[in-house]
């Protein structure tokens, strides 16, 4: 939220002076003032107007508990004065909120003035009095714009119009392989429009929390890489969340949170309406049918969560809770645990020293040809270059949904193949 | 869910120290010498020079074992010069022709320039109004943050409060308002006296707990009164005539968006503050600063003098001695620099270990010296999933964090003497550290870690070596301060462990190597692992014989330092059941006990749950077993049972079942488990791991065992393990 936006000059006989102020009395007040201003603007005002070397640098600052953003312009010109005329739009934010979507802003708002005061002396010329005119108009509405809405257009005059946007700042995308598999957190089909990737159309249908990347582009029969991208750009935008490829040989153990989720109902009732499977008249994607599991208390579903431990793997803890387990979908069942942090699964890895060896050395020999024409899983490639393929995956940072999405094919063949390498060693984690 | 830990990573781009005498504001030092410019050779020589001057200062020791990790991988090694070489270099040979390795291009058209702003314009902009005095400086300039706190003098120009207690030497600290944290611990003064001159650093005192991460100590030697007034009046003396009036250390920094306000708000609350006040105590006591900043000014001036006469500013001068200069005198003055000033010499260890990511051991005076660090993570409860910031090889656990509804009465430090020791670096590598430092507290600490074991605890160790179990704590939290070594459960053969999911698979091909050297008698590490990741069971699985204990309790240690794996802990909830939940509803109702004929689905293989011991019966926590199992079909809610969430302070219907449960324990199993299931309700609630009750109760763990294997056998408790 904004606390406040000014504007302010350095005028010729006053120094750094503040003009205009939404609220009015933010940060100058006058002496029959009752509002406490937010801040003592004689003691910021050096880096609110700086000397001109300063000038044109995004300057922020904390002060009084609130920070300051601002990018001062200093226009020279023989027109002027001094020669110069020196002006600054500042946001005045709570210290602790994040600024960084602000800045990009205050950036966009300090050139177009700059254009415009060169263009027409649209600043300088404005000679309403303090908090008054165009320019506290103008402040006034960015002000209550971007708080209410987080964008604003503002008509300038004929020619120009202020069009600014707060887009929030992420964290870059985590790294995609093609074994993850993307759940999507929105209804995606109600954000597309025309203007979408082709690529992007073409694979939506096939996110749907089972499918992992590499299915997805085979599936929508889209390039892998272009999937990839597509998928990262709505992992970027919060749209997806990655989860590993549900199978009933898989082991899942519950992690510190599951002691949240055994004393939350809450979470208790949310999970009984996930994992319900609906009468079967009703489509199954139909997520939001408020089903609930017969008879299947929330106490039971935790109980049911507690006894998934490292080792057991989903079939046979299915087997043992058979009874329990007939009116959920065991899929969502896990996959709930999974979103909400209380279960994780305990993948397998693969280790060969020798096989580690075997690459080394086989790379050195054969080079990169070797080697991307291992991954590319031709079906002519030579037995040899073949087994350099699942090589490459021994060295304990590949998982066998990994190997088995890469390579094409299941774990039991992988087991098969993995038989190859006498020293090899299996590792849940 | 509790934050995920980040990578540290300092962000510091350099330090500045900005002093206003009469006129205007200036930069009298800054560090490192070319600031945002890659000057790695320059920045070599000088660390050689600042590792000189601090290992004068018992400073050996201060790399943390990461540090020497990184050192090792990188195959740099810092070489420290001894001190005889150190004589040679400063006596002899310190002319400047001697260090031609260091060039400097010409190229640069900037310098002096500090990140292309104007030493002159920055130092203005950088001086803020007196209402800021004390209080947190912050300014950016497009993407460099300017962290600092300026502390000016008083209206008098005097540094000092005047108003003033009576009493001895200890007035200053009194005078001074702000005075910094001085050492609290007041109990075991000899070890106090020890660690100051030991070689670990002199600053263990007050981290007893290991919160705080302010340590200095600073030595009052008994001088005479007269001689300190003596002193003070030169002091005095000299600030007439320098008048310092400001001075601030600005710590420029270049912190990622996201990451801006934590790491800000680290920097300034862990280093800059603690490195400002220091100064501003050391300023009021000895004139430290204004004395320093005139001479680093006086020799920044000497150097440029011979060039410019105009003064515009030492580093603009600089700038000019830089381009026009013969030699690199850069390189020589800011030996000259760093030799003389001791200020000088703080700002450039506090630059070169924080930008590090090491710990920072600094000494302004003979009787100052402080320690700085910014906290790294050392464990996580947290697992990261796909999305989520990974920190892989990051130990993962809860044991940890004590739960803070700690229902019994325990203290943390009484629980820390039940936690042992793991080195973090092998024992040698540590002891012969101490060793170099050859200091009184040397002796005590190679003792205590030639009997240190990771497998037992503060106290087992202080009974069976006889040191006192106050100076093991000592010991222990200097060696966790300085990053040696960690505080964890003591490992035991009947512990679960497994491989950490969080374990760094990246390094497993290193660490195989590693471990095949220091362990070829051993199957290999990636056999290790696979036996520590198949199903839970308890470590003693692993140990094929007596004999092989010791080495198997040693690997368990290795993995453990390194992340590799982490001990699944046993949590439990009371589960109230059916026949309970009847009887308190409607009257006793304890013969129905058993008259019940098991549910398939509910039933499981009975025999593993009768397995007395609690760590050797992993599938029991599966389902409850025949011999009580009433049927828990999905049928009647009034039946189904019910967790009990917080035991300790239960609902009025929760105390009901409770009440009714401890009757039911009474009539089955007699009064001894009764009182068992009494004192161990409260750790029943999901947040106390069972394998620490017999350390709180001082029972036996087979007795713990025992009882909850029987409770869990009668339905009374649902189980689950994790870290």
């Amino acid at each position: 939220m904004i606390k406040a936006v000014f504007f302010a000059i350095f005028d010729n006989d006053e120094g750094p002076k503040v003009l205009h102020q939404v609220p009015t009395e933010s940060i100058t007040a006058g002496p029959s003032s009752t509002t406490q201003p937010l801040i003592h603007f004689p003691s910021v005002a050096s880096f609110l107007i700086p000397r001109p070397n300063f000038c044109s640098n995004r300057i922020s600052f904390t002060h009084n508990g609130y920070r300051l953003l601002s990018y001062p312009i200093c226009i020279s010109s023989s027109t002027y004065a001094r020669n110069a005329y020196l002006f600054n739009f500042t946001f005045v934010l709570d210290e602790d909120t994040p600024f960084a979507s602000y800045t990009t802003v205050i950036l966009k708002l300090a050139s177009l003035m700059r254009t415009l005061e060169e263009q027409s002396r649209f600043l300088s010329k404005d000679t309403s009095p303090p908090n008054s005119g165009k320019i506290y108009a103008l402040c006034e509405v960015l002000m209550e714009d971007l708080n209410n809405y987080c964008e604003t257009q503002i008509p300038i005059d004929e020619f120009n119009t202020l069009n600014i946007k707060l887009f929030p700042t992420y964290p870059p995308p985590p790294p995609l392989l093609p074994h993850h598999v993307p759940l999507s957190t929105v209804r995606l089909a109600d954000l597309v429009d025309d203007n979408w990737d082709l690529t992007m159309l073409r694979i939506l249908p096939y996110i749907d929390g089972v499918n992992s990347v590499k299915q997805i582009s085979l599936r929508a029969d889209a390039d892998h890489k272009l999937t990839r991208k597509a998928v990262q750009h709505l992992l970027y935008y919060g749209c997806l969340l990655l989860l590993d490829i549900f199978q009933y040989g898989a082991i899942y153990a519950p992690t510190a949170e599951i002691a949240q989720f055994v004393e939350s109902p809450e979470a208790q009732a949310e999970c009984a309406r996930y994992v319900a499977i609906p009468p079967p008249e009703q489509d199954s994607k139909e997520t939001t049918t408020t089903v609930q599991v017969k008879g299947l208390s929330g106490t039971r579903i935790a109980e049911l969560y507690l006894a998934l431990r490292q080792g057991l793997t989903v079939r046979n803890w299915y087997l043992e809770h058979q009874s329990d387990l007939s009116e959920v979908d065991v899929r969502r069942f896990i996959t709930f645990g999974v979103i909400k942090g209380f279960l994780y699964r305990v993948h397998k890895y693969a280790i060969s020293p020798s096989a580690l060896k075997h690459t080394k050395a086989a790379s050195k020999k054969q080079g990169w040809q070797a080697k991307s024409k291992a991954r590319s899983k031709d079906g002519t490639v030579s037995a040899a270059v073949a087994e350099l393929g699942l090589a490459q995956y021994l060295d304990g940072t590949h998982c066998f949904d990994e190997i088995c999405t890469e390579l094409m094919i299941s774990e039991k063949d992988l087991m098969g193949r993995l038989k190859d390498w006498p020293d090899v060693q299996i590792i849940h984690r | 869910m509790s934050s995920l830990p980040v990578p540290p990573n300092s962000c510091l781009l350099a330090i500045l120290l900005l002093t206003k005498y009469q006129y205007d504001p200036q930069i009298v030092f800054h560090y490192p010498p070319r600031p945002g410019e890659d000057d790695s050779k320059l920045h070599k020589y000088l660390r050689d020079f600042e590792g000189a001057e601090s290992s004068s200062s018992n400073e050996d020791s201060t790399t943390s074992a990461d540090d020497q990790d990184v050192e090792a991988n990188s195959g740099v090694k810092p070489n420290k010069i001894q001190p005889h070489d150190l004589e040679v270099d400063e006596t002899g040979s310190a002319s400047p022709d001697k260090r031609n390795g260091i060039e400097t291009p010409r190229e640069h058209s900037n310098w002096g320039e500090i990140f292309g702003h104007n030493p002159h314009f920055l130092a203005k902009l950088l001086c803020p109004a007196k209402s800021g005095h004390k209080k947190r400086f912050e300014v950016s300039v497009n993407d460099k943050v300017f962290l600092g706190r300026p502390a000016f003098a008083n209206e008098d120009g005097e540094w000092r409060k005047r108003k003033r207690k009576t009493g001895g030497g200890n007035d200053e600290r009194q005078g001074d308002p702000e005075s910094i944290q001085m050492p609290v611990k007041t109990s075991v003064q000899t070890t106090q006296d020890l660690s100051e001159t030991s070689g670990l650093g002199s600053d263990s005192d007050n981290q007893e707990d290991g919160i705080s991460n302010e340590t200095l100590t600073i030595k009052q030697p008994a001088k005479d009164k007269a001689n300190e007034l003596q002193q003070r009046a030169k002091h005095r003396k000299i600030r007439r005539k320098d008048n310092l009036s400001m001075f601030q250390v600005v710590f420029i920094m270049a912190p990622p968006p996201l990451e801006y306000q934590l790491r800000v708000g680290e920097m300034y609350d862990y280093v800059v503050k603690k490195f400002s006040r220091a100064l501003k105590w050391e300023q009021a006591r000895s004139s430290l600063v204004s004395r320093e900043g005139l001479m680093l000014a006086r020799l920044t001036n000497s150097f440029g003098g011979r060039l410019s006469g105009i003064l515009v500013g030492t580093l603009v001068k600089l700038a000019c001695l830089t381009l026009l200069g013969p030699n690199p005198p850069l390189a020589s003055l800011y030996h000259e620099l760093l030799k003389n000033s001791n200020v000088a010499r703080a700002i450039a260890n506090v630059y070169s270990s924080i930008s590090n990511c090491r710990i920072a051991q600094i000494s302004l005076t003979p009787d100052l010296s402080l320690s700085l660090k910014i906290p790294v993570p050392t464990s996580t409860a947290v697992l990261p999933n796909l999305i989520s910031h990974q920190l892989p090889g990051l130990w993962l656990t809860t044991a940890t964090s004590i739960p803070l509804e700690d229902g019994a009465h325990f203290s943390s430090s009484q629980l820390a003497s039940h936690f042992a020791l793991l080195l973090l670096s092998d024992l040698p590598s540590i002891l012969a550290d101490v060793q170099s430092t050859d200091s009184p507290l040397a002796e005590h600490l190679a003792d205590y870690l030639n009997v240190s074991k990771p497998t037992k605890s503060f106290l087992q160790i202080s009974q069976s070596s006889g040191i006192a179990l106050s100076d093991i704590q000592h010991i222990a939290s200097h060696l966790i301060y300085w990053r040696r070594a960690a505080a964890i459960p003591p490992l035991h053969q009947r512990d679960i462990y497994i491989m950490s999911p969080n374990a760094d698979m990246s390094k497993l091909a290193s660490a195989s190597a590693h471990f095949a050297k220091l362990y070829p008698a051993l199957p290999p590490l990636p056999k290790i692992l696979s036996l520590l990741s198949s199903t839970p069971r308890p470590y003693s699985t692993l140990i094929p014989s007596k004999d092989h204990k010791e080495a198997y309790m040693g690997i368990l240690a290795w993995l453990f330092r390194y992340g590799w794996v982490t001990q699944l802990r046993t949590f439990a909830w009371i589960r109230v059941p059916p026949h309970i939940l009847k009887s308190v509803a409607g009257g006793p109702a304890h013969g129905r006990n058993g008259s019940k004929e098991s549910d398939p689905s509910t039933s499981d293989n009975a025999t593993h749950l009768h397995v007395p011991n609690l760590a050797s019966s992993p599938s029991s926590s599966t389902q409850s077993s025949t011999h009580t199992a009433v049927p828990i079909s999905s049928s009647s809610p009034p039946t189904s049972p019910i967790l009990v969430p917080r035991p300790l302070h239960p609902t009025t219907a929760a105390s009901a079942y409770l009440a009714a449960m401890s009757a039911h324990v009474l009539f089955t199993q007699g009064e001894e488990a009764r009182d068992g299931w009494e004192k161990c309700v409260k750790y029943f609630d999901g947040k106390h791991a069972l394998e620490t009750i017999a350390i709180r109760e001082g029972w036996k763990r087979k007795k713990v065992g025992d009882l909850v294997a029987g409770w869990e056998g009668m339905g009374f408790l649902r189980r689950v393990r994790h870290w």
